[in-house]
């Protein structure tokens, strides 16, 4: 069984194959906004641009031709509605023509699933964090259970945002992460409420030290806290249902620092700790083709595909 | 010659004796992936404030152990006899669901809500309920506080338990008692709350 799997949520246009449990391929384009944040639009027409071009690539990294291709999987939400848009139709083109059915995942589902097959783990508390999402998350069966989440803005968002109040100019949660080192620590308010959390009463006060604290400082205790507040609602969440496993996904979970905090805490209540490969934690269509095989009882033909911008996670189901 | 008796994830209590009298002390333990100053920061704020809550909730007339002293990251408070509402067989809980619902609107009109409000914080001696455990409440007056308090109830109360709760909770809340239930109605509408069987 082969799966093409298509990612257009955010900024990366992505192309992945899976065949059954081994991946053939991985190809990616990203959208790099000039200044500030992501620009729906202007992202949008980048996948436009780049789709042809990266399927091509991915088809000849995975080395299949079109007609051995079962099934197309694609990302049907949550994300920004015009990105979406192109990702669905492109797949659609492509199973129309293919006569294949099309299958919708779960973005943040896939990060999850791919996360788990790469780290060999069958039951973990997950945390999953990127721009726009920040949850913590458990699979009963076939569902998933959000016992915490951000209650505003995701963390990578928050991070983005910082980096770009420094005036950075590719700014980046990666930049926080480098000048982090060598910080020391200034006390930034720490909002954490049951396994729930909120990050604009942080990023707000952080914004404002800038000028008055050293960078290094300020991008050191932005990290400390908000990771402290992640790894302290995943300590509460641990205990509550004693899991066995923690797996981190998602875009920031290729941070060291937020990892080694997370390894120290299950470490403490005996479990075990890991985060996914990197290539996964960025967005990538790889862990769509995966899911795909997974949810392939949802197939529909691609007159009946649609997108779903605010698909929560816990509304999907495997 | 203290014992452990319950290990969470902020908290260790220990059961000890106190003056001669038993006595049970909550210690906050340090985090070995917090930063020092900021260990220490949320340790002692967080002891320092569920000293005030219980401190504020038994002078409100609300069934809880009571402080008898505080330190750096260590309350001792008193011991509660008696068995936990998660440990007693349906029948047993059930009777104490009007006791635990009128404690909750005593506890809600001192301007405090639980934070973690569920018959695994509820022990019912001599047919009464008692809280414990305070360590995710927080002095209040929001609506939405005090709907997750009976929010988190009712999800792990059957039908017929939750609805005497509820009532004896009305009855003593009285006028607020309706705006509150309007907010969980609400709550209970942004989905993300629904329960889907396994962990309820």
């Amino acid at each position: 069984m082969i799966s093409v799997g298509i990612e257009s949520t955010a900024h990366t246009l992505g192309v992945g194959v899976f065949k059954d449990k081994k991946m053939l391929a991985n190809e990616k384009s990203a959208y790099k906004p000039k200044k500030q944040g992501i620009h729906p639009r202007l992202a949008a027409d980048h996948h436009v641009k780049a789709f042809g071009a990266v399927l091509e690539r991915a088809l000849d990294a995975a080395g299949i031709s079109l007609n051995e291709i079962d099934q197309v999987a694609y990302a049907r939400g949550p994300g920004l509605g015009p990105c979406l848009k192109v990702g669905l139709a492109g797949a659609s083109a492509l199973a129309a023509k293919l006569k294949v059915p099309m299958v919708p995942v779960n973005h943040c589902a896939a990060h999850v699933e791919i996360g788990a097959l790469y780290c060999r783990m069958r039951n973990p508390l997950i945390l999953y964090v990127s721009g726009g999402n920040t949850q913590i998350v458990v699979r009963e069966e076939k569902n998933y259970h959000v016992l915490g989440e951000t209650l505003d803005i995701g963390i990578g968002n928050m991070v983005d945002v910082f980096a770009r109040a420094l005036g950075e100019e590719y700014a980046h949660g990666s930049i926080v992460e480098r000048l982090a080192h060598g910080g020391k620590y200034i006390e930034l308010p720490y909002t954490v409420k049951g396994m729930n959390m909120t990050f604009t009463g942080l990023l707000t006060d952080a914004k404002k030290r800038i000028g008055k604290h050293g960078r290094e400082d300020l991008c050191f205790s932005l990290q400390e806290t908000s990771f402290a507040m992640l790894t302290e609602a995943c300590e509460r969440a641990l205990a509550l249902t004693r899991k066995k496993e923690v797996l981190a996904c998602g875009g920031v979970a290729q941070n060291k620092r937020l990892c080694e905090m997370l390894g120290l805490m299950a470490e403490e209540h005996r479990a075990r700790f890991a985060s996914a490969p990197s290539q996964f934690n960025a967005d990538n269509g790889a862990m769509i083709a995966y899911t795909g095989l997974l949810v392939r009882r949802n197939a529909v033909n691609w007159k009946k595909a649609d997108i779903n911008p605010k698909w929560r996670l816990d509304e999907a189901s495997l | 010659m203290s014992k452990l008796v319950a290990k969470g994830a902020e908290a260790d209590v220990y059961e000890g004796k106190l003056a001669g009298t038993r006595v049970m002390r909550k210690i906050r333990k340090s985090k070995a992936y917090r930063v020092k100053a900021l260990d220490e920061k949320i340790r002692l704020s967080r002891t320092r404030k569920e000293a005030r809550l219980l401190h504020s909730a038994k002078e409100a007339g609300v069934r809880c152990p009571l402080v008898l002293s505080v330190r750096r990251y260590e309350i001792a408070m008193s011991k509660l006899d008696g068995r936990l509402m998660m440990k007693v067989d349906a029948r047993t809980a059930e009777q104490v669901c009007a006791s635990a619902g009128t404690l909750l609107a005593t506890l809600h009109s001192a301007g405090i809500s639980h934070g973690d409000y569920t018959p695994a914080n509820i022990v019912i001696r001599k047919g009464e309920a008692w809280i414990i455990d305070f360590g995710l409440g927080e002095f209040t007056l929001d609506d939405e506080d005090f709907a997750t308090d009976i929010l988190l109830m009712k999800k792990s109360l059957s039908k017929r338990a939750y609805s005497k709760f509820k009532k004896a909770y009305c009855r003593s809340r009285g006028k607020r008692a309706g705006a509150t239930l309007e907010r969980l109605v609400e709550i209970e509408k942004r989905g993300r709350y629904v329960v889907r069987g396994a962990l309820a």
